[in-house]
């Protein structure tokens, strides 16, 4: 089973929005206004991937690892 | 031959539009084609290559030698990289008038005083703008001439919804917003004599200044009272409040950045579903469209057609070298029809599945009021649906067309609809 894992640089991040824009369910923007990984299945892959080509500062990573 | 159209809401208006390029400009897809196929970076800026005047190729920076390019890799890549393309490239047009303001502003600046303001801006605090200040100015402005059965919607609606929600959430009363329009109309017009700029710049100053002293001794939920709380961090850790003059910065250049563009991306997409009955009906009948709509115009037809900044350094950019100094004009009308990236680019097709675009920018200077524009577009139109039956293009009316280089924006809306 194939589980994505969703890395945001907090650095990087400049809570511009853009992911929560594009996948709304996976995204969202904690108290500091930075992004968070709300649920790292909550949109389509596409929708994620857009998230990820959109983001301003390049903050996000999706890595698919393997789970038994 | 263009004809000679006048488009305003005001007579700054009217001239802004004139030297953004409406009546000179109807069609510039083709030429932004051609300097693509020719290759990724271009000699000479945009309004150049159409044989225009434009305020982009004329002022400070016009000694400087002109870059441009017209492809997504290449526009999204020049916005990505701050480091190297500086946006001091407004300064001499919009500081004088607007003060030193994050449009200018680069990195490490650049982020610490956005981040003031971006919390106001978020995804979640739409709905407070909606309910507060957008829905109430949609429905008062529509009850003008709800009972008419015909309105010129571009001119009624779009042109007046924007500046009135922007003026709100700075706690502009409603009956001062039209004389305050033209004002930051005039502000930021850069064929303006330096005068007038200054004059309107000033007397938005004085305006504030009221309602910063009034915000000072009883805050409120609204921008200026943000601005008088927020501390901003200093390179060393420190922590100030922000300064009289930081604050009418931010002032004076969101009013204006909020009046002028989703003004004329809602006439926009109210033409582009008008011209496609089919499509209106569409999104009418399942609201569910109205955002990939929404989104399809945004790229298909936006309001700013181009940004500009200046390189930092000796630089390559797609092979071509570039030397410090250079300006370089990013054309994201052209980005947006690439078709690299969107097939059939020049077409409107609401059914295309949406993609992230340059309309908002791309980088660190992102537009910080995207969402609220999609607020202001979406809630515009459910209203619009919602309110006005049989709503179609007036058939006595000259038909409409888009026009502008810098900007794009309808000649107009005329609408007939059931009173």
């Amino acid at each position: 089973m194939t589980e994505p894992r969703i890395r945001i640089d907090r650095e990087r991040c400049m809570g511009s929005g853009v992911c929560q824009f594009w996948a709304p369910a996976t995204f969202g923007l904690d108290d500091d206004c930075k992004s968070v990984v709300v649920d790292p299945q909550g949109d389509p892959e596409a929708a994620i991937q857009h998230a990820v080509d959109g983001c301003p500062t390049r903050a996000i990573e999706v890595e698919k690892c393997n789970t038994n | 031959m263009s004809q000679a159209l006048e488009i305003g809401i005001n007579p700054a208006d009217v001239a802004r539009n004139r030297a953004v390029g409406a009546g000179l400009v109807n069609d510039p897809y083709p030429v932004y084609d051609r300097l693509r196929e020719t290759g990724p970076v271009q000699r000479g800026a945009i309004s150049q290559a159409f044989g225009v005047p434009g305020p982009e190729a004329s002022g400070p920076w016009a000694d400087r030698p002109q870059f441009a390019c017209y492809d997504w890799a290449t526009a999204d890549a020049v916005l990505r990289d701050a480091q190297t393309w500086s946006s001091r490239w407004y300064e001499p047009t919009l500081e004088p008038f607007v003060g030193n303001s994050i449009i200018q502003m680069d990195e490490p600046e650049h982020r610490r005083y956005r981040a003031l303001i971006q919390p106001a801006f978020t995804l979640r605090e739409m709905e407070r703008w909606r309910e507060r200040w957008i829905e109430p100015a949609a429905h008062a402005l529509i009850d003008a001439f709800a009972a008419r059965g015909r309105a010129e919607l571009y001119m009624e609606l779009c042109a007046r919804l924007p500046v009135q929600t922007i003026a709100s959430s700075f706690g502009i009363p409603v009956a001062d917003v039209p004389h305050f329009h033209q004002l930051t109309v005039a502000m930021v017009g850069v064929t303006n004599a330096g005068s007038e700029r200054l004059q309107a710049a000033r007397e938005i100053a004085e305006y504030l200044d009221r309602i910063i002293a009034e915000r000072r001794a009883a805050p409120q939920d609204d921008l200026i009272s943000l601005l008088l709380g927020v501390e901003i961090p200093a390179e060393d850790g420190t922590r100030a409040r922000l300064d009289h003059d930081e604050i009418l910065a931010f002032a004076r250049l969101l009013l204006p950045a909020g009046a002028g563009t989703t003004y004329r991306a809602l006439g926009t997409l109210l033409l582009a579903l008008l011209r496609d009955p089919g499509q209106l009906e569409a999104v009418r009948a399942d609201r569910k469209l109205l955002g990939p709509a929404l989104e399809e115009c945004l790229r298909w037809e936006q309001p700013l057609t181009a940004v500009s900044r200046l390189a930092t350094r000796d630089t390559e950019l797609a092979g071509v070298a570039i030397p410090e100094g250079a300006v370089m004009h990013v054309c994201l009308a052209a980005a947006n029809h690439d078709p690299a990236r969107w097939e059939d680019p020049h077409r409107f097709d609401l059914r295309r599945e949406p993609r992230p675009h340059l309309t908002f920018g791309s980088g660190p200077h992102l537009c910080v009021g995207m969402h609220l524009a999609r607020m202001e577009l979406r809630t515009s139109m459910n209203a619009i649906l919602d309110r006005l039956k049989a709503l179609r293009l007036d058939p006595d009316a000259e038909p409409p067309i888009m026009t502008g280089l810098l900007f794009r924006m309808p000649s107009a809306v005329p609408v007939r609809f059931e009173p």
